[in-house]
């Protein structure tokens, strides 16, 4: 598995930046490592490396295109939310494209007392996002860069898994009861 | 450009992203179109403030909810409208909204981020490309007050207290 994959983020010493790349990053692969990038929770000033969150044991790391958003908010998240098999998933995660604030207020609204014990991050700057290079140009609909709707399954710190909607906004594979279904098979 | 100052016409195409609230259910996403506010607000008189971002402290604890309070006498010194905008989607302001209480167009929740209608005529928050906080006032399409904020961070000139006391 290793000898096919590129190797990950490293750059020539001379780059300043580690995970920004002049050529075109590679599309998220199994066996990559969960990007090493500081997303905010709740504020701006509380930074979480999500990396090592993620470091050891099981864990799924959902992005959506934009919190309040139909599907994101009326399906995808609730469907998580509500699944059985959520607690078997380990540390899970939702990531979009949105600051803190708003993030913070989606969570709420979605889980109020915080029982589902899913986390709710910002990625302001889109670095995580383009790290994974999942993101694709929303401008049309949202002004910006957005990230695409995927479900990562992660284990020790690496993708054992990856549900991206091939249409960046569909809710297809990265659904819960696909997701969480295939790990309950595992 | 300039931001638009006292005696200066509304600009033609000005147009923001609104999805309307009509629930009070924040998990219900509300559903964006084009809001034309040159032609809605031409024969109207209209209140807009600006905010860096919805959700956030300065704008939630003490930018919102003032207007909010007020609403009823804001219309009764003849404004028609009360529209805020920021630099987020539809979505988000419509949310802000509903977890605000709002209802209907009380106060409009409108987007900026096609637009930039903050950018091009009023002013910026100095940090991003978030919105600056500010207010004006239309009247029937001329500009009656055009304030900004010294600080992004304090709510005074652009306060509904402030703008009430110019009605």
């Amino acid at each position: 598995m290793f000898a096919a994959r590129r190797l990950p983020r490293a750059l020539p010493l001379a780059a300043p930046r580690r995970l920004f790349h002049a050529s075109s990053p590679a599309f998220v692969q199994i066996g990559d490592k969960v990007p090493d990038v500081e997303l905010h929770e709740g504020s701006p000033g509380n930074k979480v490396k999500i990396a090592d969150q993620l470091k050891s044991g099981k864990g799924l790391i959902i992005g959506v295109p934009a919190a309040f958003s139909p599907a994101c908010s009326e399906s995808h998240i609730p469907g998580y939310i509500n699944a059985k098999e959520l607690k078997d998933a380990g540390r899970v995660f939702v990531v979009s494209v949105n600051d803190a604030f708003v993030m913070k207020a989606w969570a709420k609204s979605l889980d109020p007392t915080g029982s589902s014990g899913i986390r709710f991050l910002a990625d302001p700057d889109l670095r995580f996002t383009k790290a994974l290079d999942l993101s694709f140009d929303g401008a049309a609909i949202f002004g910006g860069d957005r990230s695409k709707r995927y479900a990562l399954v992660i284990e020790d710190g690496a993708v054992k898994d990856a549900h991206v909607e091939a249409d960046n906004t569909g809710l297809k594979v990265s659904k819960a009861d696909n997701v969480l279904g295939k790990l309950a098979k595992q | 450009m300039a931001p638009l100052k006292v005696g200066d016409s509304f600009p033609d195409g000005v147009k923001f992203e609104w999805a309307p609230i009509t629930d009070g259910d924040a998990t219900a996403c509300g559903i964006p179109q084009e809001y034309n506010a040159s032609k809605e607000w031409k024969d109207k008189k209209v209140v807009l403030f600006s905010v860096p971002g919805a959700f956030t402290p300065g704008c939630q604890a003490h930018h919102l909810p003032p207007y909010i309070e007020k609403l009823s006498e804001f219309k009764k010194k003849g404004v028609d409208v009360v529209a805020t905008i920021a630099s987020n989607d539809s979505w988000v302001m419509n949310a802000w909204g509903k977890v605000n209480g709002v209802k209907g167009d009380d106060l409009l929740f409108l987007s900026d981020t096609k637009t930039f209608f903050s950018k091009e005529h009023g002013w910026p928050a100095g940090m991003g490309d978030r919105n600056g906080r500010w207010a004006m006032v239309f009247d029937h399409g001329k500009v009656i007050y055009a304030e900004n904020e010294p600080s992004p961070k304090d709510v005074s000139v652009s306060g509904a207290e402030a703008v009430l006391a110019k009605l």
